[in-house]
């Protein structure tokens, strides 16, 4: 019995000794679960490469297609062949003699090879009319005529993001009708923009409503037509698999249809819910989607990047024939998806190519039969010229780039996703892996993602670079968080070119901590001789006050709104309120309310009715076509004095073709409490704390040079001045023009925008040399002086009140300092 | 016999031990590592000595936060302390209705804290259900979250959501004063008051400092449903050591948060040590 006892409890010592050490166990287990990023060590070996291929000399290409072992490309110019994989070419002497008449005036405007060898293009008319033209393989042609319904733009049923305006714009890569004004709206001469010879004799073309249709080769007929559903709305590309024609829309996602019967199949659930997070911007996160991606590199590389990868805008949809599989092509990378499978593959993934770069655009595409990529890209960066590139797999290469950078943004942006792809194109060997910490989703604060920055940065996890836009760049300087890029700014100095007093604007101590990749300028627009009265905040609000007084019927002087009024005079006042001691100075926060408010009265003395007023179709005109074009309100009559911000190279185009029509205008920096402010943008510096401090020196010294600095996205302008220039001078505002009536029919504007002069440009760089103050918003105090300036503003609170509120709500931050 | 307790004794150090360990592990060295890192500068981590405590004590902010903590620990520790006593005493008097009362009581401590700060938002919104109850009763409104009154939401929360937790510390201490004392006393012709003041109260003593010391590290937690509704920056009065160290974190002035917390921390140990030898006391 005893000993009975005593083995039991010797088994409940053994159990509890047991659990003791589970329990031990199970502490020395808990972490964070993620393993820190290194430079990759991967023993993952193969990815696909990208190599630019030539293109055949003063020749625009139109379609790229593959015949037997031979590439086939047509260009404006005519046909041409490579049999090298793309590598030379050579013109092909195709028999039919209306071809050669047309490609020998360079008319030929859209094509699309068969897989014998057919060619299906268009060409203009003498009457700008487009025409269709088949070629069999044995190169004998025949006119197709082809009867497409009218488009009519009226109000009702046209494209809700241009309800209200209209207007007309040459954009790059795509093909204008001829325009017609109607009762309704106005009608465009209908074609197809995009179409497909099908092996059963057919064609499948899409036209300019987005609508596709299936046309006999013979006849001319249309048999099919697919119109998308509200869901849908345009259909932006198709593509055809063994037995079905997927068409995509950017809104709708992918709708399948069966080619025997032309009725809708049921949806393929992988590739919605695939396309459905590629809306979202974050195509390929299995966390989010119930699709299985495989990926051609390590797992926790691509989760990595899941946030990052976007499918949307550009996406390229095709197939090879011969293989039942669906390709797109997107920011994101190519990705292979077999109709009703379950997967996508990503088989090229677009971090590591030219993809990734959102100047970057992919016009054709298909796969080989050698199992390479062939793509007919062009690029914004490159002033819209075309490129061949393609994309060969190499099973020697790692899966990864052998070096990894990691960066961190607060904000994705264009103009970043730019600069890397730039810098990656130039270093092969270095993967810059970006994150995102404030995703679109908004469940992450901006304190919460610089909490968990740092405490990453101070476990030894860190970024190697910081896009410091949005981040507290003094307070990094000061903590010794940036390492000092005085040599890296000494260096890019030596070539020449860089405006120094722009690069310069992070120092401390005479040590460059982070150089800005852009930057913007507040300006002030208009007459000359209010520029020259304007040279105070108070000697502009009394520059707007005799304007009113001089104009009291006006609709505006300025043109702004109250929120946007204190926003423009913030930026170019704030460097000037904050004292030595670290506080707000009262007297200089007062003084600009009060002046903001001079100006804003002034500005509401004219009461517009809902009639009156059409500011509202004209910001919206003007958004709709960039950032900031300066002028277009003086031009309309809307306003008399502008208040802008010069943030692009289009902004100034357009500038200076305004003062073409408005002879006596000019433009000056905005002088508020503050003089010469600019405001540093795409800032970058160096973690003290990298690994890898060399490689992340080479990625800012890339950014200063005039290589790095010649790119077209985003929002600034460049640092280099060499690059400042040849942009404004580039031409390619020359392609571009508006027109811009207003609904009540009061101005009807038509702007063809121009290049700047050599003396403008010389004019700029003369302005922007001299700018000394870099504004780094502080997003505490433009908060809070924003939300008390509109309660003043609109007489919800009175000067004293408002003031001690933002001194209030700010002073506890100031103090923690 | 000595072999036994030998035995006993290790084995008594095993059942300790993964505590012990968690102890170390996430409290004890993070701890020490903190001390260290309260003598260095933030990200170069060179020797600063006392430079970190003399710019935390000369920072604003810092002084603004101490003054806050200390008064809203002034104010609730006794409130709660009193209140969660006098509840708990009830309710050990009462028998099926004490049990039901108890779970109420108890109800708060299970509420999420965002879902608390949800509450928050609706009611103390100036534009929320308790302005527009005073606007019924023609009382003007207040904002309560963006004036003094900010902090007296903030004791009102925080008793709420404490008090259920104390009573319950304080049944455990009333359950283990035996009976036969009262019992004695009543015989004695003590009243209720009396036997209150004479037994209950001194038998509680060292149940007082466990209510004591969980209360007022609790009281600390309260930040969280502060940061939830007014974020970084609430009206000052609220403003707590918890603010101004998570805003600290933001910044990288780790340096200075850590001598910050080390100073708390002495506080709290200059605190909490006389009372638990108060309480380990005979009486």
């Amino acid at each position: 019995m005893k000993h009975k006892t005593n083995r039991k409890i010797s088994g409940k010592r053994a159990a509890a000794f047991l659990v003791a050490i589970s329990l031990l166990f199970s502490l020395a287990g808990c972490g964070t679960g993620e393993e820190p990023a290194s430079s990759n060590s991967s023993s993952a070996k193969g990815r696909y490469v990208e190599t630019a291929l030539a293109l055949p000399k003063d020749s625009v290409p139109v379609a790229l297609g593959e015949t037997g072992d031979e590439l086939r490309l047509l260009c404006d110019n005519g046909a041409y062949s490579s049999t090298d994989g793309g590598k030379t070419w050579e013109k092909l002497e195709l028999g039919s003699s209306n071809f050669q008449k047309l490609s020998g005036e360079g008319r030929i405007s859209q094509g699309s090879w068969g897989a014998g060898g057919e060619l299906l293009f268009t060409a203009y008319d003498a009457e700008d009319k487009t025409r269709y033209y088949l070629l069999d393989s044995a190169g004998k042609e025949r006119e197709l005529l082809i009867s497409l319904p009218e488009i009519d733009l009226g109000e009702e049923e046209s494209d809700p993001s241009s309800q209200g305006v209209e207007s007309t714009a040459t954009v790059e890569g795509e093909t204008q009708g001829e325009t017609e004004f109607s009762e309704s709206g106005f009608l465009l001469e209908n074609s197809l923009s995009e179409f497909q010879l099908l092996p059963n004799g057919s064609l499948l073309g899409r036209d300019q409503g987005g609508v596709i249709y299936q046309i006999d080769q013979n006849t001319g007929e249309i048999l099919h037509t697919i119109a998308p559903g509200p869901e849908a709305f345009y259909y932006d590309d198709f593509a055809v698999t063994q037995d079905t024609l997927v068409a995509y829309s950017s809104m709708g996602g992918a709708e399948l249809y069966d080619l025997a019967t032309w009725q809708r199949k049921a949806p393929d659930e992988a590739l919605s819910s695939f396309l459905a997070g590629g809306e979202k911007g974050v195509v390929g996160q299995p966390a989010e989607s119930d699709t299985n991606v495989i990926v051609d590199s390590p797992s926790e590389y691509f989760v990595s990047n899941g946030g990052s990868v976007s499918l949307g805008g550009t996406v390229k949809l095709f197939t090879k024939q011969g293989e039942d599989a669906l390709y797109f092509c997107g920011s994101g990378g190519v990705y292979r998806h077999v109709p009703g499978g379950a997967s996508m593959e990503q088989v090229i993934n677009g971090a590591m190519t030219s993809l990734a770069d959102p100047s970057f655009h992919v016009a054709d595409m298909l796969k080989t039969e050698s199992g390479s990529f062939k793509a007919l890209c062009w690029a914004e960066s490159e002033n819209g010229a075309y490129s061949l590139v393609s994309y060969d797999f190499d099973p020697e290469i790692s899966a990864v780039p052998e070096t990894e950078l990691r960066a961190y943004t607060l904000s994705d942006s264009a103009g970043l996703r730019q600069f890397i792809a730039m810098y990656q194109k130039a270093n092969p060997d270095v993967y810059i892996n970006l994150e995102v910490a404030l995703e679109n989703s908004g469940a992450l604060t901006k304190s919460d993602a610089l909490r968990t920055l740092n405490a990453n940065i101070m476990a030894g996890n860190g970024p190697d670079l910081l896009f410091l836009d949005g981040m507290p760049v003094e307070n990094y300087m000061e903590k010794g968080l940036l390492a000092d890029l005085t040599q890296v700014v000494e260096e890019a100095k030596k070539e020449g070119g860089l405006l120094e007093n722009i690069v310069s604007a992070c120092q401390k101590d005479g040590k460059i901590y982070a150089v800005p990749g852009r930057f913007t300028m507040p300006v002030l627009v208009g007459g000359k001789d209010q520029l020259a009265s304007a040279s105070t905040l108070a000697d502009l609000a009394q520059t707007v006050e005799d304007l009113r007084k001089a104009a009291p019927e006006q609709q505006g002087i300025t043109g702004l709104r109250p929120y946007n009024l204190l926003e423009r005079l913030f930026v170019a006042s704030a460097p000037a309120w904050q004292g030595e001691d670290g506080t707000l100075n009262r007297e200089k926060l007062e003084e600009f309310f009060r002046q903001c408010q001079r100006i804003y009265l002034a500005e509401a003395e004219k009461k517009l009715s809902k009639a009156e007023n059409s500011e509202d179709s004209l910001s919206f005109t003007v958004s709709s076509f960039g950032p900031s074009l300066l002028g277009i309100d003086l031009l309309s009559g809307n306003a008399k004095l502008l208040l802008e911000t010069l943030d692009s190279v289009s902004g100034f185009s357009c500038f200076t073709s305004v003062k073409d029509k408005m002879k006596d205008i000019s433009l000056a920096p905005l002088k508020g409490q503050a003089a010469n402010v600019f405001t540093p943008t795409a800032l970058v510096g160096v973690s003290a704390k990298s690994s890898q401090p060399e490689k992340a020196k080479d990625f800012v010294r890339f950014l200063l040079s005039e290589k790095g600095q010649q790119h077209s996205q985003g929002i600034g302008l460049p640092v280099n001045q060499e690059a400042l220039k040849a942009l404004l001078q580039s031409g390619s505002m020359e392609k571009g023009g508006m027109a811009v009536m207003s609904s009540d029919g009061s101005y009807n504007i038509e702007l063809q925008l121009r290049s700047p002069t050599r003396e403008e440009t010389a004019q700029l760089l003369e302005l922007v040399a001299a700018l000394d103050i870099p504004a780094f918003q502080d997003q505490t105090i433009h908060d809070a002086v924003m939300e008390q300036g509109m309660a003043f503003l609109v007489g919800e609170k009175g000067l004293g009140e408002a003031v001690d509120e933002v001194l209030s709500q700010v002073g506890l931050y100031l103090s923690e300092a | 016999m000595r072999k036994g307790r030998k035995r006993a004794g290790a084995a008594g150090f095993f059942f300790l031990l993964p505590s012990l360990c968690g102890t170390c592990f996430f409290v004890l060295f993070p701890f020490l590592d903190v001390v260290h890192r309260s003598f260095l500068s933030a990200i170069s981590e060179e020797w600063v000595g006392l430079k970190n405590y003399a710019a935390a004590l000369e920072t604003p902010a810092f002084q603004l936060a101490c003054w806050n903590t200390l008064r809203f620990s002034l104010v609730c520790m006794p409130a709660l302390l009193v209140l969660s006593l006098f509840a708990g005493v009830f309710l050990h008097r009462q028998k099926e209705l004490g049990k039901t009362l108890k779970t109420a009581f108890l109800f708060p401590v299970a509420v999420p804290v965002a879902s608390m700060a949800l509450v928050w938002q609706a009611v103390f919104h100036s534009k929320g259900m308790l302005n527009g109850l005073l606007n019924c009763l023609g009382i003007a409104p207040v904002d309560w979250m963006n004036t003094p009154a900010a902090f007296w939401v903030l004791v009102g929360s925080y008793l709420w959501k404490n008090l259920g937790y104390d009573i319950v510390l304080w049944l455990a201490g009333l359950s283990g004063i035996s009976e036969s004392l009262y019992e004695a006393a009543r015989v004695d012709g003590a009243g209720e008051w009396k036997i209150f003041w004479r037994i209950t109260l001194p038998c509680l003593r060292p149940a007082f400092f466990t209510v004591f010391a969980l209360s007022l590290l609790r009281s600390f937690q309260v930040f969280r449903e502060a940061y939830l509704v007014a974020g970084d920056y609430p009206h000052e009065s609220m403003y707590l050591l918890q603010h101004l160290f998570n805003n600290w974190f933001r910044d990288l002035s780790f340096d200075r948060m850590a001598a910050g917390a080390v100073l708390l921390c002495l506080v709290v140990l200059a605190l909490l040590l006389p009372l638990e030898r108060g309480a380990e006391k005979e009486f």
